[in-house]
C-alpha cells in the first residue's frame, strides 16, 4: 500500500464557491484530487474541518484516498447551517462524524468500503448507509432541537 | 482456547478496559466528556479491538492506573470500561485472551458472528454505555 505524503496537501479556493483538495503521493505516483462542487458552500466548519481532516490523515497508516473522495461528496451537500460536529480520524483509517445534541445521537463514519450512520432519537432508532431518506430527516429533527 | 473455554475462564463482572485515544474523545451532550464511536473500531491489522481485563490486570499485581503511567500510552490516552457480560450479552461479541509483553490483562475483542467489522450501531452503543476509568476509585477483587 502507498503512503500517503501530506506534505503538500491543501486545500484551496477556486473559482468559489468550490473547493478543491490536493493529495500528492511520494515519488511519481499519480496525484490524487478531490473537488468540492456546491454552489452552496461556504467558509463555515465544513473547511475548517477539512483541515483537520488534512492533519490527522497525514499521520494514519490506513487512511485511504478513496474515503476522502466520498466523504467529500457526502460532505458537501451537507446543510451548511447544521452545527458543526465532532470529527475524527480513526485508528482503523475510517472518517468519523458525530453529531450529539439535546437526546439526539447521529453517528456516521466512511471507510474504503462503505458509509454508515446510526441514529438514536427520543422516538426512534436505526442504522442505514449515509445517504438515504432516514439520514436527511434525521438532520431535519438536529437544525429542528438546535432552533427551539 | 475455545470460545467456550474462554466464556468459562473470564468473568462476565469482570471489566474490560479499552484505552481512548485523546482525539476520540467528546464533548458529551449534557456535559463532560464521551469516547466517540471511533474508540470502538477494530484495528485493520487484526480485524479486533484490544481490551485489558481487570481480574487478570489485579492478578497480576497491577492496576488499571499502570496502563496510563506505561510509557506507551502515557499522556495520550483515557480508560473507559465496558463489563465483559455487557460484550457479550448486548453487544453479542467474543472477548478471546491475548497477552502480550507490554502489560498483563490483553484482550481481544471480536463480532460474535464473525463480520470484520462490528457495526456502527454497535461501536455507538459502545461509546454511549462505556465508564471512565476513575483512578482515584478502590476497586476490588473479581
Amino acid at each position: 500500500m502507498a503512503t500517503l505524503d501530506f506534505a503538500t496537501a491543501s486545500v484551496q479556493p477556486f473559482q468559489k464557491p468550490s473547493y478543491e483538495i490536493l493529495v500528492t503521493r511520494p515519488s511519481d505516483a499519480p496525484r490524487e484530487t478531490s473537488t468540492l462542487l456546491d454552489e452552496s458552500y461556504d467558509d463555515g466548519w465544513k473547511i475548517s474541518l477539512l483541515y483537520d481532516l488534512i492533519e490527522r490523515a497525514a499521520t494514519n497508516e490506513f487512511f485511504e484516498v478513496s474515503t476522502l473522495r466520498s466523504f467529500m461528496e457526502w460532505l458537501s451537500v451537507l446543510p451548511n447551517d447544521l452545527p458543526r460536529p465532532f470529527f475524527t480520524v480513526a485508528e482503523d483509517g475510517s472518517l468519523v462524524v458525530e453529531w450529539d445534541i439535546r437526546g439526539m445521537h447521529l453517528h456516521v463514519t466512511f471507510d474504503q468500503e462503505a458509509s454508515e450512520a446510526y441514529f438514536l432519537g427520543p422516538a426512534e432508532e436505526w442504522e442505514e448507509t449515509a445517504h438515504t431518506d432516514k439520514m436527511s430527516n434525521a438532520m431535519r429533527a438536529i437544525l429542528a432541537a438546535i432552533h427551539e | 482456547m475455545t470460545d467456550a473455554a474462554n466464556r468459562d475462564e473470564i468473568p462476565g463482572s469482570t471489566r474490560a478496559f479499552r484505552l481512548v485515544r485523546h482525539e476520540d474523545i467528546k464533548p458529551a451532550d449534557g456535559g463532560g466528556v464521551r469516547p466517540s464511536s471511533a474508540a470502538f473500531q477494530n484495528h485493520p491489522n487484526d480485524d479486533a479491538m484490544s481490551v485489558f481485563l481487570e481480574c487478570d490486570i489485579e492478578a497480576a499485581g497491577r492496576s488499571p492506573s499502570d496502563l496510563l503511567k506505561h510509557e506507551k500510552w502515557a499522556g495520550n490516552y483515557r480508560l473507559c470500561s465496558l463489563t465483559v457480560d455487557q460484550l457479550r450479552n448486548e453487544f453479542k461479541q467474543v472477548v478471546t485472551r491475548d497477552p502480550i509483553d507490554d502489560f498483563p490483562g490483553h484482550a481481544q475483542v471480536r463480532v460474535a458472528d464473525g463480520r470484520r467489522k462490528r457495526s456502527q450501531g454497535t461501536r455507538s452503543k459502545m461509546a454511549l454505555s462505556a465508564v471512565w476509568y476513575d483512578p482515584d476509585e478502590s476497586w476490588g477483587a473479581c
